[in-house]
C-alpha cells in the first residue's frame, strides 16, 4: 500500500465518492498502513498511533492535508513499542494503548516524553492485548488479543478471547469477565455502544499475523464477520448477532465503527477494498 | 327646531367620521410599525409582505462550538450516559435464530468503493513496447501498449492484458519489474502478503505465478542488477535492503542484507540502481527506531532482516525525508556514501525513484507534494532540485510511481490520485502537458484513494466517516 491517509467521507457517501478532506503527507508523521485510530468527540480530536516513530499523534478534528499533529506522546519514557492501536475515553480524558501483554494509559493532554499513568500487565491479566476499547458508561476496559492466537491461546498461553476489565484496572489485575469460544478468540478491532452495553468486534478467523503480527503468507480468510456481544457475556459464548457473514459478504474485515443515532454499523474490508454501512437496529435496541 | 336637529345630526356624523379616521390612522400606524413591511403590486401578482430575516452572519445552522468547555460537554455527555447505564444494567436476552439469520444476511445500505483501477507503480518494457502498471484497487497488474494514449473524450483505456484473481497472489502490489530478456513480470506485495510473484510475459487473467518467493514483511521497492542476476528490495518495517538471487523462489534466503543504524535508512520506499556507477539510491520517509541486532537469523535464514520484535521501547525517531546512496554490494551496517536531505530538497513522502545513468539524473515521485523532483546523481545534503514537475496541466496528482524509458527518453509517472499514468519528455520541467496519458477513468472522476482501508471512526460532530489506509 503506497499511500497512507485518513480520509473523511460524508455520511451518505457511496460508490467512488471523493472524500470531503484527507490527512496525509510528510508533516503528519504517518508511516505505513494505519492500523487503528480514535475520534474524541469531547475535544474534537483524532488520535493515531505511529508504528515506526513509537508515538501517539493527536490531530484537530477538522485537520486537512499535510498538517502536523497538535500533540504527540513520544520519547523514551513513554514505553511505546510498535504501537498499532489506540482508544480514547472521552468522558474521563484518558488514552489507552494496547501493546503485547500490556495496556498503557496516558492522560488525554499528554505531550512529549510522558510516562504512562497506569500499566495493566501481569500474569493474572491473561493479556495479550492487540486491540482495546472503552465503555465509559459501565466503566469498562475491553481488550482483544488479536495476534498469536495459535491453538486458541494468546501470547500468554491463556485462552484467547475478549477480556473485560474495570476501566481503572492497573498492574496485575484479573479481568471481570472473559468471553471465549469461536468468534471471541478471533476478535480484532472493536467498538462499543454504551447505551445498550454492546460490544461490536471484527472477527477474523484464521491467520492474523502470528506472534509478531508479520507472518502473512496465505490468502485472505473469507469467513470474516462482525460479531456482537454484551458487556455482560462471560465464558464460551457465541456472538449474539453476526453482520456481513460468516461466509457471506465480508472477506477480510478490518475496521469497525457504529453510528448509534442511525443504528448503523460501519465496517471496512481489505480484500474488497471497500467500506460498508449496515443498518442494524436489532443491535442497538 | 328642525335646524337644531339637522345641526345635531351633522355634528354626530362628523364625530363618527372623525372616529373612523382615527381608527384607520391608528390601525395603519400599528400595522406599519418597524417600517419593514410594505405592500407592492407587481403586474397581476400581489406580493403580500416582505420581512427581512434575522441577521445570521452567513450561517443558518451553527455547529456545536469546539471552544465550549470540554468538561461541560463531558459532564453533559456523562449525564446522558449514566441514564443509559440505568437502562442497560443487566444482561439482555439473546436474539432468536430467525433474527440472527436475517441480520447476518442483510445487505449494506451503502458501499464506498472506487470502481476504477488505481495506478500505484509502473515499469517500462521498451523492447516489447509495453508498460506494466501495478494497480492497488483491484489487486492487478495491467499491461498497456507503450504508445497508448487515452483520447480526451474517452472514459478510459482498456489494458491489453490484465493479471488478476485469487490464484495470482497479488494484493496491494506497489512496485513492479520487467525482465528485459524474457519480459517476465515481477510484482511486489507490500504489507498484506509476504510474497514476490513472477509471471510469464503473456500471463493474463487469474493466472498462477510461474514462481513466487517468500519476502520480508512490508517489501516496497524492487530493482534488478542484471549484471549480477540479483534482485534488491526495500523493507519498510526493517529499514533495510535485502538482495536475493534473481531466480530465487519459495523459501530461498537472501544473499545480502543492508541494515542497521549507520545506514540511516528510515521507512525506505523506492530503490534505483545506476548501472554505470553501481550505486543504489533509496528514498526514505523518515521515521524509524532502535533495535537489538545481535539476535539469531529469523526463520533460520541467513541475511533475513532483524525484525520488529527486537525493537527497543520508546526509541522511535522522527527524521526529515531523505535519499540515501550506497554501493550495490554494500552489506551489514554501512553508512551511506551521501545523503540528500533538507528543506530545500522538496522531498515529501518520496515514494518512488528512477535513475538516468546517461544524464546523471535522479527522478523522485513525491506523493503528497504532487511533484516529481529531479536531482543530479552526485547531489549531497540539502540539494535544490534541478527541475520540478508540478501543476494542473501536468496531471501529476499523488504520484506513487516513477519510471524511465531509457530507449525513448521518456519519463513515466503513476498518479494514484487521478486514475492516470502520464508520459513526459525526459527533460520536461514546470507544468508541462503530458506527451501521452493512460487513464483508467474519466478526467474528472473522483478518486477516494482507498487502499487497504483498515480502521474507521465515526466523527459525530461533522456526521462524517473517517477511514484510514
Amino acid at each position: 500500500m503506497g499511500h497512507p491517509q485518513i480520509a473523511a467521507f460524508a455520511r451518505l457517501a457511496n460508490g467512488g465518492a471523493k472524500p470531503v478532506r484527507a490527512i496525509a503527507g510528510q508533516n503528519t508523521l504517518f508511516t505505513r498502513t494505519i492500523h487503528d485510530m480514535a475520534y474524541d468527540p469531547v475535544r474534537d480530536e483524532i488520535l493515531v498511533p505511529s508504528f515506526y516513530a513509537f508515538a501517539i499523534l493527536t490531530f484537530r478534528g477538522d485537520a486537512n492535508g499535510d498538517v502536523s499533529p497538535v500533540r504527540k506522546i513520544f520519547g523514551p519514557s513513554t514505553h511505546l513499542l510498535n504501537p498499532q492501536a489506540v482508544s480514547i475515553d472521552a468522558v474521563h480524558g484518558e488514552i489507552f494503548v494496547p501493546q503485547g501483554n500490556q495496556v498503557l494509559v496516558y492522560p488525554r493532554d499528554s505531550n512529549g516524553d510522558v510516562a504512562p499513568v497506569r500499566i495493566l500487565q501481569g500474569p493474572d491479566t491473561g493479556l495479550g492485548a492487540g486491540r482495546v476499547t472503552i465503555d465509559a458508561v459501565h466503566d469498562l476496559l475491553i481488550t482483544a488479543n488479536a495476534t498469536g492466537g495459535e491453538g486458541g491461546v494468546n501470547r500468554s498461553g491463556r485462552p484467547a478471547g475478549i477480556r473485560i476489565f474495570d476501566r481503572k484496572a492497573n498492574g496485575n489485575t484479573r479481568p471481570l469477565r472473559v468471553i471465549t469460544g469461536p468468534g471471541a478468540k478471533d476478535a480484532w478491532l472493536m467498538t462499543t455502544n454504551p447505551a445498550n452495553g454492546m460490544i461490536f468486534a471484527v472477527v477474523r478467523p484464521g491467520n492474523t499475523g502470528g506472534p509478531n503480527g508479520d507472518d502473512i503468507e496465505g490468502r485472505f480468510a473469507p469467513e470474516d464477520y462482525v460479531g456482537v456481544w454484551s458487556i455482560f457475556d462471560d465464558g464460551d459464548v457465541p456472538p449474539r448477532l453476526t453482520i456481513g457473514g460468516p461466509n457471506l459478504l465480508l472477506k477480510d474485515a478490518r475496521g469497525i465503527a457504529v453510528d448509534p443515532r442511525r443504528q448503523d454499523v460501519i465496517v471496512s474490508d481489505k480484500t474488497l477494498n471497500a467500506v460498508f454501512r449496515f443498518h442494524v437496529p436489532e443491535a442497538f435496541n | 327646531m328642525a335646524h337644531l336637529v339637522r345641526a345635531w345630526r351633522a355634528s354626530r356624523m362628523i364625530r363618527f367620521l372623525v372616529l373612523i379616521a382615527l381608527v384607520g390612522t391608528v390601525t395603519q400606524a400599528v400595522l406599519s410599525r418597524g417600517a419593514t413591511r410594505q405592500t407592492k403590486v407587481i403586474g397581476s401578482e400581489r406580493l403580500v409582505s416582505v420581512e427581512p430575516l434575522a441577521e445570521t452572519n452567513g450561517q443558518m445552522c451553527v455547529p456545536e462550538s469546539v471552544a465550549a468547555s470540554p468538561e461541560l460537554i463531558a459532564s453533559l455527555r456523562q449525564e446522558n450516559l449514566l441514564s443509559a447505564r440505568r437502562q442497560s444494567a443487566s444482561i439482555p436476552p439473546r436474539p432468536g435464530n430467525s433474527v440472527k439469520s436475517q441480520v447476518a444476511a442483510r445487505k449494506p445500505v451503502s458501499t464506498i468503493r472506487d470502481p476504477r483501477n488505481a495506478f500505484a507503480g509502473l515499469a517500462i518494457d521498451p523492447i516489447r513496447n509495453e508498460v506494466v502498471i501495478a494497480e492497488e484497487n483491484n489487486f492487478s497488474l495491467l499491461v498497456y501498449d507503450r504508445l497508448e494514449n487515452t483520447p480526451a473524450r474517452a472514459a478510459l483505456s482498456e489494458p491489453k492484458r490484465m493479471i488478476q484473481g485469487e490464484k495470482t497472489f497479488l494484493e496491494y502490489a506497489c512496485s513492479v519489474y520487467i525482465d528485459p530478456e524474457t519480459g517476465n513480470i515481477y510484482g511486489i506485495n507490500n504489507d498484506t502478503l509476504n510474497w514476490m510473484t513472477v509471471f510469464d510475459r503473456d500471463a493474463r487473467g487469474n493466472a498462477s505465478p510461474s514462481r513466487k518467493l517468500h519476502t520480508p514483511h512490508t517489501t516496497f521497492g524492487i530493482v534488478a542488477d542484471e549484471d549480477k542476476q540479483e534482485l534488491l528490495m526495500t523493507i519498510q518495517d526493517d529499514h533495510a535492503v535485502v538482495t536475493f538471487k534473481k531466480n530465487a523462489k519459495d523459501q530461498d534466503a537472501p544473499v545480502r542484507l543492508l541494515q542497521g543504524p549507520r545506514t540511516l535508512m528510515a521507512d525506505p520506499h523506492g530503490i534505483a540502481l545506476d548501472s554505470k556507477t553501481g550505486l543504489i539510491y533509496v528514498t526514505n520517509w523518515g521515521t524509524n527506531q532502535e533495535r537489538k541486532y545481535d539476535v539469531p537469523w529469523r526463520y533460520g535464514k541467513v541475511n533475513w532482516p532483524v525484525g520488529r520484535n527486537n525493537n527497543i521501547p520508546g526509541s522511535g525517531k522522527i527524521n526529515p525525508p531523505s535519499i540515501t546512496v550506497y554501493h550495490k554490494d554494500d552489506k551489514g551496517d554501512v553508512a551511506p556514501l551521501r545523503v540528500i536531505q533538507g528543506p530545500r530538497t522538496g522531498l515529501n513522502w518520496p515514494t518512488s525513484i528512477a535513475v538516468h545513468p546517461d544524464r546523471g539524473e535522479l527522478f523522485v515521485a513525491n506523493d503528497t507534494a504532487d511533484t516529481v523532483t529531479v536531482y543530479r546523481t552526485d547531489s549531497n545534503g540539502d540539494a535544490v532540485p534541478i527541475r520540478v514537475l508540478k501543476g494542473p496541466r501536468s496531471m501529476i496528482k499523488n504520484p506513487t510511481g516513477v519510471a524511465l524509458d531509457l530507449k525513448n527518453n521518456e519519463l513515466w509517472v503513476a498518479n494514484f490520485g487521478s486514475h492516470s499514468a502520464t508520459v513526459f519528455p525526459v527533460d520536461a520541467a514546470g507544468d508541462p502537458v503530458p506527451r501521452r496519458v493512460i487513464r483508467s477513468g474519466p478526467v474528472e472522476s473522483p478518486s477516494p484513494m482507498l487502499s487497504n482501508p483498515h480502521t474507521i471512526a465515526y466523527d459525530s460532530k461533522r456526521d462524517e466517516l473517517l477511514v484510514s489506509n
